[in-house]
């Protein structure tokens, strides 16, 4: 989908059309732009730019706040519509997903006839501001590839006889999955563009990359052998967890550690959600906006899906710093050596048991009445995420609602 | 300039097979009526066990937000924009 929050604002509201807008979190200079529009992507500005430089380069940017509910609606009525060409759709992101039409492809005509009739079902569902890109390519890389050069609101195809001038004339930085560090680490091996890549021998870039490196050759010999993977059959968890930033009036320990204590539950209730224990709790702390990082892990006996063992831990993690730090700039928690809850033992003590019925009483009444119906004591010891920062409601969708997407500048999953 | 409302209202709306959500013709607020010209956006909104559809409509030059709550049944006007354009 193309500049995705930025144009949902411009469908809901037709007197930003056509005009720079930057979609944000809180409407402060602290902020960041989540998403420009197509109009404001004229300036030099770029996703994740602090509010006060947006306003810089870009005199005439209207700010909006983000409408989190918007933006699920507007992923579900699109993923909606691709069910009804194929079930094979890997979620990418919460504006970007997958589709393999190998087999319905022909019923169409031609991928481009495809493609057309799914960006007019878009534009009839969604809305003429909502527009998206669609690449057609052999592979997941190179759609993603020739998407993004043929946005805004194109249709591009790559054909197998394009390919070897394609990699001539493709820079290695502009694929998915290659990084600005990767592409130093490639610049400085002499590799520049694709068909460099190619010819590099393949021990080499599994010695400098590791296994990644084969992923490298591959892309470099215009393979990419990744399946398209349908969101129905999306892999185990390997962790839950969550992190915050923490804004400047929460930055003390003592509140540092309520925080702690509300990602430790949000920890607990989505790996319950998920269906999964784990054993082994890894806790972090920012100390200092430029400071060191503190973070330590700790095995548990058992596997746990419960937010207060997990807190214990982390709170035996965080009694190895030496001394009680005055600044906490962030805090993370996070659970791994996941396993599915039914096959994990059950406990033979009565105040496990309680513990496990009592989670399972607090779940049903947040599924019911909302998240914040039932919380913790010391949650309210701090202010509470306002409902408007941007990623509240993302923050708390399912992973079968929208994978993969980036829940906001707060209380990221990890 | 976007102004809040959040006053009940009356809605005239169609039940139509297939339509994913009620279409919002018209509604009265303050003894007065507003054709919906068009609907710019809906989506879905849950606060606890309350489900509501949000609607972003145009009625001659102006915009309005509107709420619908999905269990009772019963209409909001949430914010006006007297100028849409």
């Amino acid at each position: 989908m193309d500049a995705y929050f930025a144009s949902i604002e411009q469908q809901a509201d037709p007197k930003l059309r056509g005009k720079p807008i930057g979609v944000t979190g809180r409407p402060t200079e602290q902020s960041i732009v989540v998403a420009f529009s197509r109009e404001a992507k004229r300036f030099d500005v770029w996703t994740g730019m602090p509010v006060w430089e947006a306003r810089k380069v870009c005199r005439s940017l209207i700010f909006v706040p983000g409408h989190p509910e918007r933006y699920v609606e507007t992923t579900k009525r699109f993923l909606g519509i691709l069910k009804r060409y194929t079930p094979k759709i890997e979620v990418f992101s919460t504006d970007e997903v997958f589709m393999d039409l190998t087999a319905e492809v022909e019923r169409y005509g031609d991928p481009i006839t495809l493609a057309r009739r799914i960006k007019a079902r878009f534009r009839e569902e969604l809305g003429p501001c909502i527009t998206s890109t669609i690449g057609i390519a052999s592979s997941k890389t190179f759609a993603k590839l020739i998407a993004k050069r043929h946005k805004p609101d194109g249709i591009g195809i790559l054909f197998d006889h394009e390919m070897l001038l394609l990699l001539k004339t493709t820079p290695v930085s502009e694929v998915c999955g290659i990084g600005p560090r990767i592409e130093k680490h490639l610049h400085r091996m002499g590799v520049r563009n694709l068909a460099d890549l190619g010819e590099m021998p393949i021990d080499l870039l599994k010695r400098e990359f590791g296994v990644y490196g084969l992923f490298l050759k591959g892309i470099g010999l215009g393979i990419d052998s990744s399946p398209v993977v349908p969101y129905s059959e999306v892999p185990a968890p390997k962790s839950v967890g969550h992190s915050r930033s923490l804004p400047p009036h929460l930055r003390t320990y003592s509140l540092a550690l309520h925080v702690l204590r509300d990602l430790c539950d949000k920890v607990g209730r989505r790996m319950r959600k998920l269906g999964y224990v784990g054993r082994t709790v890894h806790c972090g702390f920012r100390l200092g906006p430029t400071g060191p990082h503190f973070g330590r892990q700790t095995t548990l006996d058992t596997p746990t899906d419960d937010d207060e063992r997990i807190y214990r831990a982390c709170l035996d993690i965080l009694s190895a710093i030496p001394q009680r730090p005055k600044i906490v700039n962030n805090v993370s928690v996070s659970v791994t050596q996941l396993v599915p809850y039914r096959e994990s033992p059950i406990s033979l003590f009565d105040n496990d048991q309680r513990k496990e019925k009592l989670n399972r009483a607090v779940d049903h009444i947040r599924d019911q009445y909302g998240d914040k119906s039932i919380r913790v004591g010391t949650s309210l010891l701090y202010q509470a995420i306002p409902r408007h920062v941007s990623g509240f409601v993302l923050d708390q969708m399912t992973g079968e609602d929208v994978r993969g997407g980036n829940s906001g500048e707060d209380d990221d999953p990890i | 300039m976007t102004r809040n409302v959040n006053e009940p209202i009356d809605a005239l709306v169609v039940y139509r097979r297939g339509a994913p959500h009620p279409l919002l013709h018209a509604f009265r607020w303050r003894d007065e009526r507003y054709k919906v010209s068009e609907t710019f956006f809906v989506h879905r909104e849950r606060n606890g066990e309350n489900t509501y559809l949000c609607y972003s409509v145009g009625s001659g030059r102006g915009r309005y937000e509107l709420r619908l709550d999905t269990g009772l049944g019963r209409w909001m006007l949430e914010a006006v924009d007297a100028a849409r354009c």
